[in-house]
């Protein structure tokens, strides 16, 4: 590396090709090319001849300063120039290159990694090899090698795989690291975050610094105090007054920071202010929220954004409280408490596992279209069943189908369905009720009403497309009041269910599945003529239909079949009129 | 490269050479078959020339009759026809025409210069003048003329053996490749055909071709040329190079001087054909692009009697 102030030179040696220029000079003056030579026997003619233009013998001045300084730019693009170079690393022996990774660094992590690639870039120019150690530890369940020296276009490499972690730097594994080294001398490099969480953890900073200085002069980049990220504590659960706390390094004028409250759509719904106490440290925003909100609320964020601490979920957090504690109370840098439990904070119950795995699901999200599983180990085709107890409480496949097929309408807010309303809604509930929907002249029954499941009537849904053709009932002006699910519609038509004895596969040619009889009329009833009002002609498959919690295997009923309707016998005035 | 290497050189090169005569001598029989037989004007004789078959339309030593004519004094009385002088008053004398064959000398060039040829699909201008003259000598041997190679070989011979003689002079001549038609005494009143590119400075030529002249002997120039040499179709930065060591010329831009070229060919070739004209001898200029046939009838016609012009 050649360094001329301004711009230096990676290959120098290079540069020594400037001394052919003059040779160059000599060659490029001899332009024109040799003439083509041709063997003629009347040269008698030709020798007299002289013709009127002529090619110059001699290149003109300019030409040959163009290509002199071609050749020349040639010659200094070779030799590797760098614009206003980097200072030479002081000190023999690696670059020992310590990256914070926790969650800390997670918000300017582009910036580090920056100042990281030019750092190696450097030892590569000057033939250095570069040690790099991450501080956070690795994900359980990924093997991370020991840090060691290699080359530095390896150590490139693994920089751009390097990513910030969940959880905060574990210095004093680091310092053990370093030691592990067995390096005498090193160009030592530190990546800071800036934070240290509790006074272990500041004390592991300290010595990890020693050890670092011990191999060289320690150079340790870190955000200003004022940028350290700050960390979102959520409300105490039950309390009557919904208060989030900020913690971050006390650094003074305190930034301005906000609690952002979103809704289960993502929607902000209201932006605190967070007020911070004399030394900046320590922040409260107040939330005053109505009580029905208050239940629904999925995320609280803090803004400008501040990473990963910033965020939090407190699901059942804040609705009125149960019983028992909420989850531990994850605390700034304490790698027991890593972010993802602040993520998903679990209520007092331990969660319910589904055959989705997907955890409990997360309120404020929709249900599912359709989620595809693999056939498991054992699985029977015939029955629809597995022999393994895991998979036979799931029947996922028909779980999903099920849902795939019985779409439900968004609900209009404020509207109550399955039949249970709240108090409040009551009122609206009986004049549908007292609307009684006519279906080939039967009312419909408060038992029908009453049942639960996706595929059964809904009252007052949002308006959206293909709303008509789910409707079942109007009121007068044209509102839909029942709505369900094409579905489940077949179920409400009248039609002759076909004959199937049990076990056969399903009629539907779209259901790969076997048939459950359970509930088929011709069972239940031996007569022909189903006997039932509402004849029920789709399989059973209400529980395992469930969006909201799936079929705990103790059901008696074999969750196994899909919705396969027979051949639903649509009419043009299926649709009934209000009384 | 020793003597004898160039020696060696030299007889394989010649070897080589009668290989391509005698196939150019078939080539060239067939194409003077399509000619009818050459009957060359004699009008005058020599005394030199040996009798022969051809009538030369006077009276003179012969087998045919030629005329009756009175009897004079001093006739001798064994040449009065008396069947004749029977049919009327006076006495007749019975006159023979004279039979004599004449002698055609041919001279070919073959020196390095005819050995040129602009493309590939061109046949070299020595190839195009050989077979020119073998064609030539084969239809005056049918016309019952003899032929002799100008400068090299025996006298001229008539018939098939003259012709095999002919073929071989010119295999043997090739070696020498004279550019010039050499200074041989030829007998007074013979027929020379001269087949060159006659690209040389005229005044060594006129100087030879005025010695001819003065022997007596009438002749016919035919000039072969290729056509890259009366067109000079090169473009660009070209050096000529001369191929009999006349050096090199440097043409910078060919296609600026291609018009005063083919200006200087044309002046050179009219400068040959009065120098020609001067001797009385007749000028053509033939081009290898063009068909041998219409080189071979040219010829023809300059050899024709001029009554059949």
């Amino acid at each position: 590396m050649l360094d001329l102030g301004l711009v230096g030179f990676a290959q120098p040696w290079l540069l020594l090709g400037l001394l052919a220029l003059p040779a160059l000079w000599l060659l490029l003056r001899v332009t024109p090319p040799a003439p083509r030579k041709v063997a003629f026997p009347a040269l008698l003619f030709l020798l007299g001849l002289v013709s009127p233009e002529r090619t110059p013998a001699r290149t003109p001045p300019w030409l040959l300063i163009l290509r002199l300084a071609l050749a020349a730019l040639l010659i200094l693009a070779l030799a590797g120039p760098v614009l206003n170079p980097a200072p030479r690393l002081a000190g023999d022996g690696p670059l020992l290159l310590v990256v914070d990774n926790g969650w800390a660094a997670a918000p300017r992590w582009q910036e580090r990694l920056a100042v990281a690639r030019e750092l190696a870039q450097q030892a590569e120019r000057e033939g250095r090899e570069v040690v790099l150690l991450p501080t956070a530890p690795p994900a359980a369940d990924t093997a991370a090698p020991p840090p060691a020296a290699t080359p530095a276009a390896v150590a490139l490499d693994a920089l751009g795989r390097l990513g910030p972690q969940p959880w905060p730097a574990d210095r004093a594994a680091a310092e053990r690291a370093v030691a592990a080294l067995g390096l005498d001398a090193a160009v030592p490099v530190w990546l800071s975050d800036g934070l240290a969480g509790s006074r272990e953890d500041l004390a592991a900073a300290g010595r990890l610094a020693q050890a670092l200085r011990r191999l060289g002069a320690l150079r340790v980049h870190a955000d200003p105090p004022d940028d350290l990220p700050a960390m979102l504590r959520l409300p105490d659960q039950g309390a009557a007054e919904l208060t989030a706390g900020v913690e971050r390094a006390p650094s003074l004028p305190a930034p301005r920071l906000e609690v952002e409250v979103r809704g289960p759509g993502g929607e902000t719904w209201a932006r605190v202010p967070v007020a911070f106490d004399e030394a900046g440290g320590k922040g409260l925003a107040r939330l005053e929220l109505p009580a029905d909100m208050r239940n629904r609320v999925a995320r609280l964020e803090l803004s400008p954004a501040q990473g990963v601490g910033g965020v939090g979920a407190p699901g059942r957090a804040l609705a009125a409280a149960r019983g028992g504690a909420g989850g531990r109370r994850p605390r700034l840098g304490r790698p027991a408490a890593p972010l993802r439990a602040l993520l998903h904070r679990q209520g007092a119950q331990p969660p319910r596992r589904d055959p989705r795995g997907l955890g409990r699901r997360p309120r404020g999200r929709r249900p599912l279209s359709l989620l595809v599983l693999p056939t498991p180990a054992g699985w029977s085709r015939r029955s629809g069943r597995s022999s393994r107890p895991g998979w036979r409480r799931a029947a996922s496949c028909c779980a999903s189908r099920a849902e795939a097929g019985r779409q439900r309408r968004r609900l209009r807010a404020g509207a109550a369905a399955r039949g249970r309303p709240d108090a409040g809604r009551r009122a609206l509930l009986a004049g549908a009720a007292q609307a009684r929907p006519v279906r080939r002249g039967r009312p419909v029954r408060r038992a029908d009403r009453a049942r639960r499941g996706p595929g059964q009537p809904q009252v007052l849904a949002e308006p959206g497309p293909g709303l008509a053709a789910a409707t079942l009932a109007t009121l007068e002006d044209g509102t839909p009041l029942i709505t369900a699910p094409s579905a489940a519609r077949a179920g409400w038509s009248w039609s002759t269910p076909r004959r199937t004895r049990p076990g056969r596969p399903c009629p539907s040619p779209a259901c790969s599945w076997t048939c459950c009889n359970a509930s088929w009329p011709s069972r239940r009833a031996p007569a022909a003529r189903p006997r039932g009002r509402w004849s029920r002609t789709r399989c059973s498959t209400r529980k395992a239909a469930s969006t909201t919690s799936p079929a705990p295997p103790s059901r008696s009923r074999p969750p196994t079949s899909p919705p396969c309707a027979p051949a639903p016998t649509t009419r043009p005035g299926s649709t009934g009129r209000c009384a | 490269v020793t003597g004898n290497d160039a020696r060696a050189s030299v007889g394989a090169q010649s070897t080589a050479f009668a290989g391509a005569a005698s196939r150019l001598r078939e080539t060239a029989e067939t194409l003077s078959q399509r000619l009818p037989a050459l009957l060359v004007e004699a009008d005058r004789v020599a005394a030199t020339v040996a009798p022969g078959i051809h009538g030369r339309r006077r009276t003179g030593m012969g087998e045919t009759f030629w005329q009756f004519r009175a009897y004079q004094a001093g006739d001798a009385a064994g040449e009065i026809d008396w069947r004749q002088s029977a049919r009327s008053r006076g006495l007749f004398v019975r006159e023979q025409e004279w039979e004599a064959a004449e002698s055609v000398w041919l001279w070919c060039d073959l020196s390095r210069s005819m050995s040129f040829r602009s493309g590939q699909a061109l046949p070299p201008k020595w190839e195009r003048a050989a077979l020119l003259a073998l064609a030539l000598a084969s239809l005056l041997v049918r016309g019952g003329e003899r032929v002799a190679l100008l400068g090299a070989g025996p006298r001229p011979a008539g018939g098939r053996f003259g012709l095999e003689q002919f073929a071989r002079c010119l295999g043997q001549a090739a070696a020498a490749r004279e550019p010039m038609p050499p200074p041989t005494p030829l007998p007074r009143s013979a027929r020379l055909v001269l087949l060159s590119d006659f690209l040389h400075p005229l005044d060594g030529l006129g100087a030879r071709l005025g010695g001819f002249a003065a022997s007596g002997c009438r002749g016919s120039v035919l000039q072969v040329l290729d056509p890259a040499e009366e067109m000079l179709p090169y473009e660009g930065r070209i050096l000529f190079e001369g191929m009999e060591q006349e050096g090199a010329a440097l043409i910078d831009n060919v296609g600026g001087v291609r018009a005063r070229y083919v200006e200087l060919m044309r002046a050179h070739r009219e400068a040959l054909a009065a120098l020609c004209g001067r001797q009385g001898w007749r000028f053509a200029a033939h081009r290898t692009d063009k068909g041998a046939e219409l080189a071979l009838l040219t010829l023809a016609g300059m050899l024709a009697p001029r009554a059949l012009r």
